[in-house]
């Protein structure tokens, strides 16, 4: 479990900083906007959901909420960790900003941090090079030796929408 | 002090648009049956009554453009009341296009974005009116409005008399209502036209002794009239009256404002208002939101004591209003005050809908003011006529006023969040009931009982809450078969039985479609034209009839009608045309009715204006199914065609069944099972690969949960059989373990998953794991969509269900 940072504390730099949960998936670090985030459970016991759509994992009880989780690393074209080093996370993230009823998992690899950005910071995503990640991210931020990679995340839940039906 | 007035002038904007909701399904209802219920009286005055109210609270919260509009339409009924009009259904239609005009401004007024009252309407409204005398639809003030100053009380009112007899198109007709005003003295609608029809009443005088007396004797408890025309005799067409007005405490917080009145009483004649202020307690004391003034006005007016009255429409019963006229010979007489309270209430229905701001239903109050205590009042203060600035805001004591059978309206989703918290909770106490097998918790046992007995109160009581009556679905239909029938030239009547049943309220929400798909197959399809029916030996008009009422457990909904029937050979044929049934099925096999529910059938090759554009009954149905019901059809060729809807009482709960297989727990809707047999030992009836088995002689075609879910792994020893029924036929689903019954909480499945129709939901068992819905019938029909796929396509395993 992650503590987020509580937004009052922040509440002056709040104009020229944003903060992003910063997780990581495969080998990259991904970064998204703590405002989407309702909170960061460690992955627990999950009821699939037999011939439900191609990434979805399985539904969550979360406090006597029903929550559908997806696998994120699927869309991105990463092969599922048979035994991974640390626990999966999962980032409960609203469907559309603001609106805590539509609430959705995204399994993750690892949440690691939260940290601060200003929008400066963000660089526009290289339009090559990112293979099967390339229409989630949204931006680039220089960060220690790499870049961490702003995940887009109205279009990962557009795209995982679009798969719902599809079936198995 | 503004910004306080602000909020507090919001507040009462929200509730007038919510009371504009209701006066407005009211002014429909009222309108629709203003054709059929032609000289009903009392179903006239409360449409009108619908129209009057909305336009006085639309005044009254200063939206005087809503207001203006709402006067045409008013209008037009006060002209149909005055039977200057005749109803027809030109007549009708403007006025529904109107009334559904003026939603759209209501709607538009509550989202901030204000649109204009169309003129046409306006102009159609007053071009109903007769010539363009009278336009009604703009110049009249509103009945709160200040605006436009009413025309002067006219003592010498022989030359106004003269003028309305010169010109009767021009007057609106009302000289000639007046004038035959003895018979019929309803309350006059409208205090802006008072001073007019006032005018033509003094008018008539001299011809009085002919008319007057003549009609008197007839006049059906016409006091106002017939007492008029006596005191008309003795003042010269005025009248003295006293007023007490003494508003019940709650009449600032329902939006009324008194100086209204005073604006109202103004124009029809000379009023002397004193205030009271005896009432008004120390400022610590002041609740600025109660009046506690009362009034004393006298008023010289040529106004009947009917148009008196109808000023204080709006003063509910806690309110005291005493109306006195001078006598002849200078004592005051007590007029009957036509009490208010019943007049919009009935347009409300107050049984269905919450008590509101303009209604009149709020119960007496036992401790209002007695009538005589403002006029006894040993201080009043004289306040100029027109400077009414006295703040309306004032406190006796603050009274807590009982309020039998009071209403509130609540948020619909904290609605739903408290059933689902307390079918929780009722879930969670059984569970609890467990402890009774260990050892040592005898003497929790009494506390454990109590729990589950009041969590299942609880539930119950809550459950309710979610129950509304088919009525609030039922009654649109009116409207729609009426438009419909006009369109298609067909004479069609509705028939609407049980319409008190009661359902979950997100199944009334969410049948409005199908019903509507329904009610427009019989319209367009089903009944045929007048002459053909008259051919037919039928009755020239088809008939619609909607019908609600429970069956066991469940409830069940008939869309009826008496054309022409479902033609089962040109099913048949498409049928078999699109592969859906084998070729050489007859007309009468039970299956072939259930096609026209089936993705991509339809027997019409044109698209219609009517109904729908390619979506056929199959929306209908997954309409049905996804609020667990069902949904068949009976017809009989050349008499008619009934839908039966049979839906669960509540969406809220399952009685379920607990099942596994392959080591997930489902859950299994108990009113979708119809027995359950134990599947060992038995062999398949037919060649191994197909998988049907003889349950008491009968062959019954077999679902494996597990291969439908392609799970792997080896059979247990012992499965299940649970024996459904899908399109009229058993279907066995093969399950692992039965573990028991539940009763279940239905959540849905999540965003994006409501596609998916295998699971009709999840919910959290007692042990805090989510388990899934299933839906026998979805599961039933995929696969056997999967088996005619691969069949006819060689395609092995396609889709079961369409997309949507």
């Amino acid at each position: 479990m992650v503590e987020l940072v509580s937004e009052t504390e922040y509440d002056s730099e709040r104009d020229r900083t944003q903060s992003f949960v910063v997780f990581r998936l495969g080998k990259e670090g991904y970064a998204l906007e703590v405002m989407r985030v309702q909170e960061v459970l460690d992955m627990q016991s999950l009821t699939e959901v037999p011939g439900g759509p191609r990434f979805l994992m399985g539904v969550i009880n979360l406090r006597g909420h029903v929550v559908p989780v997806y696998d994120l690393r699927a869309p991105f074209g990463l092969m599922r960790e048979e035994k991974p080093q640390h626990a999966p996370s999962v980032l409960i993230v609203e469907g559309v900003e603001g609106d805590g009823n539509q609430i959705t998992g995204l399994l993750v690899d690892r949440v690691s941090d939260v940290l601060e950005f200003s929008p400066d910071e963000v660089q526009p995503p290289p339009q090559l090079g990112l293979g099967k990640a390339t229409p989630f991210v949204r931006g680039l931020i220089r960060h220690q030796e790499g870049f961490l990679l702003v995940l887009d995340v109205d279009r990962v839940f557009s795209t995982l929408g679009s798969l719902n039906g599809e079936g198995v | 002090m503004t910004n306080l007035e602000g909020s507090a002038d919001d507040r009462f904007r929200e509730m007038f648009y919510e009371e504009a909701r209701e006066l407005l399904i009211g002014l429909e209802e009222g309108l629709m049956d203003l054709e059929r219920r032609r000289g009903d009286r009392a179903h006239l005055d409360r449409t009108f009554r619908a129209a009057h109210s909305l336009k006085g609270a639309a005044a009254m919260v200063g939206l005087s453009r809503l207001a203006e509009f709402t006067h045409g339409i008013e209008a037009v009924l006060d002209q149909v009341r005055s039977g200057n009009l005749g109803i027809d259904s030109d007549i009708i239609t403007t006025l529904l296009e109107a009334r559904d005009h003026l939603a759209a401004m209501v709607e538009a007024e509550a989202a901030h974005s204000p649109i204009p009252a169309s003129s046409e309407l306006s102009h159609r409204l007053a071009s109903l009116l007769g010539g363009p005398g009278t336009r009604g639809g703009g110049s009249m003030p509103p009945a709160g409005g200040t605006g436009t100053p009413a025309p002067a009380p006219a003592p010498t009112s022989a030359s106004a008399s003269n003028s309305s007899a010169a010109s009767p198109s021009g007057q609106n007709g009302h000289g000639r209502g007046e004038a035959e005003g003895g018979q019929a003295a309803p309350p006059r609608p409208e205090p802006a036209k008072g001073g007019r029809s006032a005018k033509s009443g003094g008018g008539s005088k001299p011809r009085a002794p002919r008319k007057k007396a003549g009609k008197m004797a007839a006049a059906p408890g016409g006091d106002g009239a017939g007492r008029k025309s006596a005191s008309a005799g003795s003042a010269a067409g005025m009248n003295v009256y006293r007023i007490t007005l003494a508003p019940g405490p709650d009449t600032l917080r329902r939006g009324i404002n008194p100086i209204g009145v005073f604006d109202e009483l103004h124009d029809l004649g000379h009023a002397r208002i004193e205030t009271d202020l005896d009432g008004v307690p120390a400022i610590d004391d002041l609740d600025p939101e109660r009046c506690f003034l009362s009034w004393t006005i006298i008023l010289e007016s040529p106004a009947t004591p009917d148009q008196i009255n109808e000023v204080f429409l709006f003063f509910a019963d806690d309110s005291t209003v005493a109306i006195e006229r001078m006598e002849p010979d200078g004592s005051w007489q007590v007029l009957p005050r036509e009490s208010p309270a019943d007049l919009p209430a009935a347009v409300v229905e107050p049984e269905v809908r919450g008590r509101g701001l303009f209604e009149g239903t709020a119960p007496s109050t036992p401790s209002a003011p007695p009538v005589g205590r403002p006029a006894a009042a040993p201080s009043q203060v004289s306040i100029a006529e027109s400077a009414m600035a006295a703040r309306p805001a004032a406190a006796p004591p603050p009274r807590h006023v009982p309020r039998p059978n009071a209403r509130i309206r609540v948020d619909a989703s904290q609605l739903d969040d408290l059933v689902g918290l307390a079918g929780e909770l009722a879930v969670l106490s059984d569970n609890l009931m467990g402890l009774r097998d260990i050892r040592g918790t005898e003497t929790w046992l009494h506390a454990l009982e109590s729990l589950q007995r009041v969590s299942r109160e609880i539930r119950d009581t809550t459950l309710d809450l979610r129950m509304v009556p088919v009525d609030e679905l039922f009654s649109r239909f009116p409207r729609v078969v009426r438009d419909l029938a006009d369109r298609s030239g067909k004479e069609i009547e509705l028939r609407i039985i049980g319409q008190e049943t009661r359902l979950d309220r997100t199944i009334v929400e969410r049948l409005s479609d199908p019903m509507v798909h329904l009610i427009r197959n019989a319209v367009d399809h089903a009944l045929e034209h007048p002459s053909d029916r008259t051919e037919k030996g039928k009755s020239r008009v088809g008939r619609i009839t909607l019908w609600a009422g429970h069956e066991g457990d469940r409830v069940a909904i008939r869309v009826e009608d008496d054309g022409r029937g479902l033609d089962r050979d040109r099913i048949v044929k498409k049928g078999i045309a699109l592969k859906m049934i084998a070729p050489g099925t007859t007309a009468d096999d039970p299956r072939v009715v259930s096609l026209i529910f089936e993705p991509g059938f339809s027997t019409r090759d044109t698209v219609s204006e009517l109904s729908g554009r390619g979506v056929g009954l199959d929306v209908v149905r997954d309409a049905v199914r996804a609020l667990r019901g069902t949904v068949t059809v009976e017809s009989t060729p050349g008499k008619g065609t009934a839908f039966i809807f049979r839906l669960p009482l509540t969406l809220a709960l399952i009685d379920g069944l607990l099942v596994e297989t392959a080591g997930g727990k489902y859950v299994v809707p108990l009113a979708q099972v119809e027995e359950c047999v134990a599947l060992n030992g038995m062999r398949s009836a037919l060649a191994d690969d197909r998988p049907c088995i003889a349950v008491r002689g009968e062959l019954v075609p077999m679902v494996s949960l597990r291969s439908l879910f392609r799970t792997d792994g080896p059979l247990p020893a012992r499965q299940e059989l649970l024996l459904t029924r899908h399109a009229g036929q058993r279907v066995g689903v093969a399950v692992d373990r039965l573990l028991g019954r539940v009763q279940a909480v239905i959540q849905s499945l999540g965003e994006g998953l409501h596609g998916f129709n295998r699971f009709s939901g999840a919910t959290i068992l007692g042990d805090g794991s989510v388990s899934l819905i299933l839906d026998l019938s979805a599961l039933v029909s995929e696969s056997r969509f999967a088996e005619q796929t691969s069949r006819f396509t060689q395609q092995p395993g396609g889709r079961a269900e369409n997309l949507r």
